[in-house]
């Protein structure tokens, strides 16, 4: 009743049964979600995308070819099916034994992969003259309230209750539905069992890929729009809707999941009918999943515990003492940090100005990297919303400097504690949520912070658009992109010697210790909560450095440079580096950046969706990690060597 | 001492930290823009300053209102009025440098002395060098380097206006530019900065060019002013303001967005308001007053010209019960916001719906309205495309044949390759050949005034000569409608970037076939009006129906 008289607009019943309906499509969203989680432990981002190519495909059938609704529908669902079988037996699969942040980021490449292939097929089959609708043929019409409901509507409830009851019964009743769970629980128990994981696995692929081929389907069906151009999967609200969905059901309870969806597509429909602004929305929903997720009891959240340190590669191990005593091999790291650095250092003799624009660019990005080194690699925890603290830190940079006047470095400083603040605040929930859980939160923190925080018309006190680039120490000039370079590269170089340092230290130790094992860390005297609220404070700090940095470079707090998508690529960086090494991490923000702002375009095939996913594939601990082999592959035969007469 | 070992680093980082703060300030300069690279081995602006290495972001080189009341001085410096021009015309006061259009500038004697050599970045005694960018093409955003069709006809231009502009003593190389690394659906969505700043930067210091032709997004835009390249035509749909902000940098030859605003306005005010929604669907809405919709994408640069639409109403006219919906362009969520939009509108009793959108959206908006039973006015307001008719054929004709009418600053589709345009005639003149189809205007337009400023700036050559003759120079009228920087976005005396003044109404017939060969095509009224001028009357459109 409160609700309803906080709603100045009314809540007529429509509405909630409009959302009831929409919230339905993201429903078997999440149910692929939380079937690939539960048997892969993979968060998979390509989704959306695997329906996205069937759905067009069905909807090109009626409209292009014109082909019966009645046959398109399921050759659509099918499809969708057989995407999943496909990903799963061709990817997935071949990654069974790698570490799942790596399947997860190869899910990354993806979708961007198959949003790629959906705009294909929706150029190639655009709709005809008079061609069919691609809706249910029967005729039928009902009005409630406010809303038109169709046939379509209809279908999509009953398709989505009949899913659920089939899956309650396939869980509970049949074999295979036994075997699914007990793979789900303990997967190499289950494998020593008998049980087919990898089949199980396959089927829950392509249950997912055909939920995920219906959503699109019924979505565009329910809402009438028809165009195959609508089922473009880019974009991070259905993403972030559909995402916390699945962690609101625990990444494991599919009722649960599938109720929380129609939760979502209720207050989606009834906020929008409330106020017409979807970053108000936006908020709302990421303030519910996270108050949800703090109160909630669900022993999954803690479970993921296991996950999470589960989630990062190891690191790379020292090299064999005895290649150590071999004199030259000694010299090969202080020569080859030399040349690294000389490099660097070296760039604005011999690069072109707009490459040293790019330089500063990846310096920024190596930065942001090591961030989630210390937030990732070391401490375990997945944030999709790095950027958006940096963008925090870049903001409290503009406007103390920009608008107020302070010391360029003071700025920068205040920039730092800013954003290792709200990291700190932004980590309190990782006290008790891990994995996907958090990670969900951070991607929703970043859609909020892109969509209101950095938008000077909500905050108009904190933006500061343009800002000029200072002359520092009254000598150097950054209005020029060479010595903006060389600014870039000098924070980078104190940000990496930050790093090695903290990992030497007592600090670094305390985090990796946590992240392997809680309760081994504070029988040693650790406390464990204060240790990885250090490592945010510490990762939040650095990215916020990184982000005053990167507004000076681009002059200014630009809104859609901290844009959600971003964080999702910073993550993909980081991984396809190698989370191994400070080394690794940043020869992968050099690698992918470098390839894409550097490189001759055709050079950006390597570093975009299929790029990635291959060298994850090939590379399972990244760049750095390969690097890291090989280092130890040639100091085996130097010790051989060393030792024959 | 234990409690310091191992932590030497972060005590000698912070000491280090500390005395920059102290010690060695930093100094926050008063310009945003470093200096300008010249080509010039001396470097020397000659005949005054260079102001490309004087002018900032937040201080106009030449002052708003001395340049209004200089408006009637349209004579660029050392230019003589009297004699014989390049072109061979014989120049008195209001003959054109060419005698083909009347967009051409006032024709100017064929000059000779000292053009001052090097007076900016990507100028020369004998040279101008401008690029013509353009993004890789690719399935989804499309774009691609010009079809060798309307590169030739773009040259056959290029070289007819090198021979007839005067410019003191040096000619106009156009470059054609690809973005080894831009995104064109990237940079239309405010994203893909780095790239765009990447290109501004090669094209202004490695390339030395001085302007570039065309750009079609913000973030290339301010990239570009940034370096100091003029930008003859930013069709990013920027707001005055940020173009004002990068004076002398940007300008348009479309309408900013706020100009759109204020045109809106006040077609609403005077032509729709307090009627009845005629062309609407619904029957039930013929008979009622109009009462309005307003879709918009929710981003900060096209929020401030909603606002200008809605306080206006509010204020002139006493509507204050407009209906917003004000969208995320995220392609994954567009077809469920433009379903809630529909029912939200339908339930507020909307009969009429100003659409500021792309064509997707619309598209999209369309079906969703349809899929509701919810038959508006739709009003195009001729942005992003809206108004053409590949865009048209798009939307659901259930809902916008008969129904979709408007105000746009452009003319049809058919116009741009008429045989009878003035791009076609001149190029029947220069080539003996029927103008080619298929190559739009083949650049005609945008060449005509990039080579327009190019004349009226003079032989000092300088992006703050051209904000200088630009705020000087006088109205064009012709066929393709009436241009002047002489007018504020609201139409008053004053001054702003963006050129393009008038508009006229459209309206869409889903029975008629389109240039394309398509069925469905915009008709337009032969009536173009100026900022104040639309008629208090009923909208003009669709003639002959009831």
């Amino acid at each position: 009743m409160t609700a309803l008289v906080l709603l100045g607009n009314g809540l007529p019943f429509g509405i909630v049964a409009s959302g009831v309906v929409s919230g339905l499509a993201l429903a078997l969203g999440a149910a692929g979600v939380t079937l690939v989680y539960r048997i892969d432990r993979v968060v998979n981002f390509a989704q959306a995308g695997l329906g996205a190519v069937a759905g067009v495909c069905a909807v090109g059938l009626t409209t292009h070819y014109g082909w019966p609704w009645v046959l398109s529908f399921p050759v659509g669902a099918l499809a969708g099916a057989g995407a999943g079988v496909l990903l799963s037996v061709a990817v997935v699969d071949r990654m069974r034994d790698r570490p799942r942040l790596a399947v997860t980021v190869a899910t990354v490449g993806l979708a961007e992969v198959l949003a790629g292939a959906t705009a294909l097929l929706a150029q190639a089959m655009p709709m005809r003259d008079g061609a069919r609708r691609f809706a249910v043929p029967w005729q039928f019409e009902r009005r409630i309230g406010v809303v038109t409901f169709h046939a379509d509507a209809v279908l999509a409830v009953v398709v989505v209750a009949a899913i659920v009851v089939a899956l309650e019964w396939w869980q509970r009743r049949s074999a295979s539905g036994l075997a699914f769970r007990a793979a789900s629980d303990a997967a190499e128990r289950a494998r020593l069992a008998g049980v087919p994981v990898a089949a199980l696995a396959a089927g829950a692929w392509a249950l997912a890929g055909g939920f995920s081929a219906l959503a699109v389907m019924l979505q565009s069906q329910v809402n009438g729009v028809t165009s195959a151009v609508a089922l473009a999967p880019t974009g991070t609200e259905q993403l972030l809707r559909v995402l916390s969905a699945a962690v609101l059901g625990g990444m494991g309870n599919l009722r649960r999941t599938m109720a929380a969806a129609v939760g979502i597509g209720v207050l989606d429909e009834v906020a929008t009918w409330e106020w017409s602004r979807t970053i108000y929305v936006d908020i709302l929903l990421v303030t519910l999943v996270v108050v949800v997720l703090l109160l909630g009891r669900d022993p999954r959240r803690r479970r993921a515990v296991t996950d999470a340190s589960q989630l990062a590669t190891r690191e790379a191990r020292p090299v064999d003492r005895r290649a150590q005593d071999v004199a030259w091999w000694r010299a090969t790291r202080p020569l080859g940090i030399g040349v690294v650095v000389a490099f660097g250092v070296t760039v604005p003799l011999w690069a072109r100005p707009s490459q040293a624009h790019a330089g500063a660019v990846i310096c920024v990005y190596a930065m942001l990297a090591l961030s989630m080194l210390v937030l990732t690699g070391w401490s375990g925890q997945v944030s999709l919303g790095q950027f958006a603290i940096a963008g925090l830190g870049g903001g409290a940079t503009a406007l103390l400097y920009g608008r107020h006047g302070w010391d360029v470095t003071l700025a920068l400083g205040a920039g730092v504690v800013l954003a290792a603040t709200v990291s700190v605040l932004l980590g309190l929930p990782a006290l008790r949520l891990r994995g996907p859980f958090f990670a969900v939160t951070t991607l929703g923190f970043a859609v909020v912070a892109a969509g209101y925080l950095f938008d000077h018309r909500f905050v108009p006190w904190f933006v500061q658009e343009t800002i000029a680039r200072p002359v520092l120490w009254r000598r150097v000039d950054l209005r020029g992109e060479k010595p903006m370079y060389e600014a870039a590269f000098a924070a980078l170089v104190v940000v990496v010697l930050t790093v090695v340092n903290l990992r030497r230290s007592r600090f670094g130790r305390a985090v990796i210790a946590v992240r392997e094992n809680e309760a081994s860390a504070a029988a040693v005297g650790l406390r464990p909560a204060a240790v990885k609220l250090a490592a945010f404070a510490v990762a939040g700090g650095i990215a916020g450095f990184a982000g005053g940095v990167y507004v000076l470079l681009q002059q200014g707090l630009q809104v859609d440079s901290f844009a959600p998508e971003a964080s999702l690529r910073l993550f993909a960086v980081v991984v396809v580096g190698g989370l191994v090494s400070i080394g690794g991490v940043v020869v992968g923000a050099v690698f992918v950046r470098g390839t894409e702002l550097l490189f001759p375009s055709g050079w950006a095939l390597l570093v975009s969706g299929a790029g990635i996913t291959a060298l994850v594939a090939l590379f399972p601990e990244g760049i750095g990690g390969a690097l890291a082999r090989g280092r130890d592959v040639l100091a085996e035969r130097i010790v051989v060597r060393s030792r024959e007469p | 001492m234990h409690r310091v070992r191992g932590r030497g680093f972060f005590l000698v980082a912070a000491v280090a930290w500390a005395a920059m703060v102290v010690g060695l300030p930093s100094v926050q300069p008063k310009t945003l823009l470093a200096a300008t690279p010249t080509t010039g081995a001396s470097g020397l602006a000659a005949g005054g300053t260079s102001a490309g290495a004087s002018s900032s972001v937040t201080a106009p080189a030449v002052p708003t209102a001395a340049a209004a009341n200089g408006r009637a001085s349209a004579p660029p410096p050392n230019a003589a009025a009297f004699g014989v021009a390049r072109s061979g015309v014989e120049c008195r006061p209001g003959v054109r440098q060419i005698p083909d259009s009347t967009y051409a500038p006032q024709c100017v004697a064929k000059f000779s002395g000292d053009n001052g050599g090097a007076t900016a970045n990507g100028v020369s005694a004998t040279t101008i060098k401008l690029a013509d960018r353009y993004l890789a093409a690719s399935v989804i955003s499309g774009g691609g380097p010009p079809p060798a069709k309307q590169l030739s006809v773009i040259n056959t231009f290029l070289k007819y206006f090198n021979d007839t502009f005067e410019l003191y003593g040096r000619h106009v190389e156009v470059e054609e530019y690809q973005s080894p690394h831009g995104d064109a659906l990237a940079e239309a969505t405010n994203k893909g900065r780095d790239a765009a700043c990447e290109d501004a930067i090669a094209l202004a210091q490695e390339h030395h060019d001085f302007g570039v032709v065309y750009s079609q997004a913000l973030p290339f835009e301010d990239c570009a002013a940034q370096n100091h390249l003029v930008v003859f035509d930013a069709e990013g749909r920027a707001t005055e303001s940020f173009l004002a902000a990068r004076d002398p940098y940007l300008w348009t030859f479309e309408q900013e967005c706020d100009r759109v605003a204020y045109s809106m306005l006040e077609y609403a005010g005077k032509r729709l308001l307090n009627r009845p929604a005629t062309w609407a669907g619904e029957a039930d809405y013929r008979t009622r007053r109009r009462k309005f919709g307003v879709m918009i994408p929710d981003t900060p640069e096209l929020q401030p010209c909603l606002a200008i639409v809605t306080r206006g109403l509010a204020q002139q006219y006493g509507v204050t019960d407009v209906q917003e919906f004000d969208y995320q362009a995220d392609p994954s969520s567009l077809s469920d916001q433009t379903a809630r939009a529909a029912i939200k509108f339908k339930a507020a009793g909307v009969t009429t719906i100003v659409m500021g959108t792309d064509p997707y959206t619309f598209q999209f908006m369309t079906q969703s309205a349809h899929n509701q039973n919810w038959f508006p006015e739709w009003i195009n307001i001729g942005v992003s495309g809206d108004d053409t008719d590949d865009a048209g054929q798009t939307y659901d004709q259930t809902e916008v044949d008969g129904h979709m009418f408007g105000r746009t600053e452009y003319l049809p589709d058919a116009f741009y390759g008429s045989p009878n345009s003035e791009a076609a005639r001149l190029y029947r003149k220069l080539t003996g050949k029927p103008f080619p189809s298929g190559v739009g205007d083949g650049g005609y337009r945008l060449l005509l005034e990039v080579f327009t400023m190019l004349q009226q700036a003079g032989p000092n050559l300088t992006p703050a000569a051209i904000g200088a003759a630009n705020r000087a120079a006088p109205i064009k009228r012709g066929e393709y409608g009436v241009y002047s920087f002489q007018f504020n976005p609201d139409g008053s005396p004053g001054f702003s970037h963006g050129s393009m003044l008038d508009a006229n109404e459209l309206w869409w017939d889903g029975s008629r076939t389109g240039v394309n060969g398509k069925r469905g095509t915009f008709l337009y009224n032969s009536q173009r009006y100026l900022p104040g001028q639309w008629p208090s009357t009923p909208p003009d459109v669709y003639p002959g129906r009831p």
